[in-house]
């Protein structure tokens, strides 16, 4: 998800963003420029290269966190797994204020909130099933 | 509190992801504090925007979201600039209509959106192709209907190989929008200097144009002269550059409405007295025929140099009533001249 995520973002996302600078800083700016040329005949919805990348960014955290939290107690795992989603959505709110710089965007608030929802959904059918499997056992 | 192996483990992970977000985040853009009663204000203007540097520190690309708002009704409040607004909306007329006729099928001219704009500064040239972005997205031709603005600074590098990697990271930021291009005529020195990087820059502009037809509309403009020079220089820019929108210089009437307007959007008042005084040396000003005079920027700077004199007047007084805190005397206005 990651690897995909940040593709999107190497190969099609305005070279003004602080990766680039830094990669620039470290003398990458020619190789990125090679490896944007193969992509450049490409043209992807927008929802893919702005709002998708979130999403993923989301869901890798979510399912890690998920991964490493399983022994935990139900209420600290959701509160680890919604970290990442929380700030995701903090930070189009303070674009929205003007507190961030960026473009504030509701598509990109709903990929950051999608995934996490999604876990929660398959977390509580889970659950559900769980429980009917019990008394099934009893 | 002790913190186990498996939480330790997940704070870094979370810090590690703070951190991708960080580096995702866009540097050398600010938001535009675009307020929908600045019309002509907001021609050349850069007050409300933040200049980027990137790669030199004399670049300057300012990137523009777009804005809320119908553009249509924006173009039509703008002060003056009757053809240039016929131009547009005929330009957009024809999308318009060819888009149907391909939707029915009929043959349909391959149509460039690229644009000249031609006229003198502080013309509106700036805030037409902001708004002719966002009627380009209400067309459905670009998706983001955002603006670049930049000049030859931000598109060529000191050093030889680094010009192309310089512009395609701004074309790359104009993508799915508009890349205004402010005197362009400068990327072509006059004479043709050796070692000039412009011509890469043009060159690599134009491969661009070609490569992302679909998702990148570029303005140039200029003073009209120059732009023929530049123009003609390159048969490349010759067949993409084929509808030119000529901005002429303001009247001193719609120079007067200009300051007008800064004037009750700013909440000062204007005696009648000053503004006959304003109108002659608008009308004395225009007469000069000064090529650098700077139009609706003139008009912009004028009202900024009276309010200072306005403030200056009444410091070391108490007790100001509404009428002089509000008012733009005679004096203040032959102080600014």
């Amino acid at each position: 998800m990651l690897v995909v995520g940040g593709g999107l973002y190497l190969s099609f996302r305005p070279q003004t963003l602080l990766l680039f600078h830094i990669a620039g800083s470290a003398g990458l700016t020619e190789t990125i420029g090679q490896w944007r040329e193969l992509w450049s005949g490409i043209s992807l919805p927008e929802w893919v290269v702005y709002s998708l990348p979130g999403a993923l960014w989301v869901a890798a955290y979510v399912l890690l966190t998920d991964l490493l939290q399983a022994d935990s107690s139900r209420e600290k795992r959701l509160l680890w797994t919604g970290l990442i989603p929380v700030i995701g959505v903090g930070s189009e709110v303070l674009q929205a204020t003007g507190w961030l710089p960026g473009t504030a965007d509701a598509a990109d608030a709903a990929a950051y909130v999608l995934p996490y929802l999604l876990y929660l959904i398959s977390k509580h059918q889970q659950r559900i099933q769980r429980t009917i499997d019990n008394a099934v056992d009893r | 509190m002790q913190l186990t192996g498996k939480q330790l483990t997940t704070i870094i992970v979370a810090i590690a992801f703070i951190v991708m977000a960080i580096m995702t985040m866009v540097v050398g853009t600010d938001d535009d504090q675009s307020d929908d009663s600045e019309k002509v204000e907001k021609t050349e203007s850069t007050d409300s925007l933040e200049k980027s540097s990137q790669n030199s520190r004399d670049t300057t690309v300012v990137i523009n979201k777009p804005i809320e708002g119908d553009p249509y009704q924006e173009l039509d409040e703008l002060i003056g600039l009757g053809a240039v607004k016929d131009e547009v909306k005929s330009l957009a007329n024809f999308v318009r209509l060819q888009q149907q006729r391909q939707a029915k099928g009929l043959k349909t001219p391959k149509l460039s959106y690229h644009l000249v704009f031609t006229g003198s500064p502080g013309t509106g040239k700036t805030t037409v192709a902001r708004i002719v972005a966002r009627i380009y997205k209400d067309l459905g031709i670009l998706k983001r209907g955002h603006t670049v603005e930049t000049d030859r600074s931000g598109l060529v590098a000191e050093y030889m190989g680094q010009t192309a990697i310089k512009t395609n990271a701004v074309v790359d930021s104009a993508l799915n929008g508009v890349l205004f291009i402010d005197e362009a005529y400068s990327l072509v020195p006059e004479g043709g200097a050796h070692h000039d990087y412009g011509q890469e820059a043009i060159s690599t502009l134009l491969k661009r144009m070609e490569d992302d037809r679909d998702r990148l509309v570029v303005i140039i403009a200029g003073y009209p002269k120059e732009m023929k020079r530049f123009i003609d220089s390159n048969p490349g820019l010759q067949s993409r550059f084929t509808r030119y929108i000529d901005f002429p210089d303001y009247t001193a009437d719609e120079l007067v409405s200009i300051f007008h307007m800064y004037v009750k959007k700013n909440e000062y008042i204007i005696g009648s007295e000053a503004d006959r005084v304003l109108r002659e040396h608008l009308e004395e000003v225009i007469q000069r025929g000064d090529r650098n005079f700077g139009n609706a920027r003139y008009a912009r700077n004028l009202f900024e140099k009276c309010i200072q004199q306005q403030a200056n007047r009444l410091s070391g007084k108490k007790q100001l009533t509404k009428q002089e805190l509000t008012e733009i005397t005679r004096a203040d206005l032959e102080k600014s001249f």
